[in-house]
């Protein structure tokens, strides 16, 4: 018997499912593969009956050709983002692949710790559920992307404004409610800083959250949590979230009230050797943050994502979808047999 | 005129990529999406050329440029406009 020939590829590179946040949804998100992807359609539709009279409601807005006016509010734009991250991680699981490492930005973590059996698909509805309950009495406010440093930006910081995500070396958002929102906007524009509000109608990520969230706690009910099945990392904690932070459920009701580290997460990831990211939710955020990273630079890393940039044609998420996977074997991904 | 090393250092001051320098020509026809330069960098690269070089490329414009070469020929080339 012949000696087996050394294997002229390099290492296989970890496959990181990554899902994105509050900003990313947008009309219609991943609409094309409902009713054409049958995995996707009953994880939505599974989702929508959950949800009760308030499903159908989300189904309706989400199809809408012309999005509800509250569309970004938390009572549309989480559920939605959380169901159709779901949705479309459960899809490409069904379609064979077998991801390594699981990571969303902001409510796009719930998603990565439901596909790492943290919640069940059911638990998570709920508490989602429960969560729009207790955050309708946050402050109105939002969210501003800024293109500077943390460093630079904190120069600018007026009173009620915190940063509530690093995303990138030289990205980041601000967080307050709505004056303290505006004073700052005004405050960088005069500066000459870029600024751009980001899609939010709530202060996410402002320790304001925690009163909100102390005040109302009682309507959550807390099953019981698994720990990951597959390793998730925390854009929380900047790190891979050990099993006993994973099932304690002040980690995650803490979550609307502390910032999120997305930027400084990613690179601790990309440090451990090769890696292929593959955004799994609406838009392509995630994807252009991780292409301006090091080690994609470096060639260590590939990063794709599998929806379209923005809203587009009918047929614009599936052609997207059908590329991103026919590139993904080129990038060493055994084959994959999607349900569509 | 924009010559590319000057849209260069204000696209990776802008991206925080400092990578995208040593890339040099090569990167002139690489789609600002494959770079990840989202809409905020392509903002605050419009907002850069305005401030160092007095070029104007108002936002709309600029988020419908995809590459550095589109962007040098909207510069140099006003005829390349329509």
């Amino acid at each position: 018997m012949d000696a087996p020939t050394p294997c002229p590829c390099p290492p296989r590179p970890r496959v990181v499912l990554t899902f994105p946040g509050q900003g990313a949804q947008h009309s219609r998100m991943a609409a094309g593969l409902y009713g054409v992807s049958k995995s996707f359609t009953s994880t939505m539709d599974h989702a929508f009956d959950a949800f009760g009279p308030a499903g159908r409601t989300l189904r309706e807005g989400w199809l809408a050709a012309t999005p509800p006016t509250a569309f970004d509010d938390i009572s549309y734009a989480q559920p939605l983002l959380y169901a159709v991250n779901c949705a479309m991680g459960t899809m490409l699981i069904e379609s064979g692949l077998r991801p390594d490492v699981l990571l969303g930005h902001s409510v796009g973590e719930l998603a990565a710790a439901t596909l790492a059996g943290v919640f069940s698909f059911d638990c998570g509805l709920r508490y989602l559920s429960e969560y729009i309950g207790v955050y309708q009495h946050a402050p109105r406010g939002g969210m501003l992307a800024v293109a500077a440093s943390p460093r630079e930006v904190e120069a600018h910081l007026v009173p009620g404004v915190v940063i509530g995500a690093v995303n990138a070396p030289r990205q980041v958002l601000l967080s307050a409610p709505k004056e303290a929102l505006a004073d700052v906007e005004a405050a960088l524009r005069g500066a000459g800083i870029t600024c751009s509000r980001a899609r939010a109608l709530q202060p996410f990520h402002h320790p304001v959250m925690r009163d909100v969230v102390t005040a109302h706690a009682g309507s959550l009910t807390r099953p019981p949590l698994h720990p990951p099945h597959t390793t998730l990392y925390s854009a929380y904690t900047g790190q891979e979230l050990a099993d006993e932070l994973a099932t304690d459920w002040q980690f995650w009701t803490g979550q609307p009230a502390e910032p999120v580290l997305f930027g400084p997460t990613l690179e601790h990831l990309l440090s451990s050797g090769p890696h292929l990211l593959i955004e799994a939710g609406p838009g392509q955020s995630l994807t252009a943050l991780a292409r301006r990273t090091p080690a994609v630079a470096r060639g260590e890393a590939t990063a794709l994502a599998l929806l379209p940039a923005r809203a587009g044609e009918p047929d614009a998420d599936i052609e997207a979808v059908r590329a991103a996977l026919t590139q993904l074997a080129l990038y060493g991904c055994d084959p994959l047999t999607p349900d569509f | 005129m924009l010559n590319i090393d000057q849209l260069l250092q204000i696209l990776s001051e802008c991206s925080g990529d400092e990578q995208a320098l040593a890339q040099g020509d090569d990167i002139l026809d690489r789609e600002f999406e494959l770079l990840g330069y989202d809409s905020l960098v392509l903002l605050e690269t419009s907002a850069q050329l305005k401030h160092r070089y007095n070029i104007d490329i108002p936002e709309d414009v600029i988020r419908d440029l995809k590459t550095p070469r589109a962007v040098l020929e909207y510069v140099n080339v006003p005829a390349s406009r329509n």
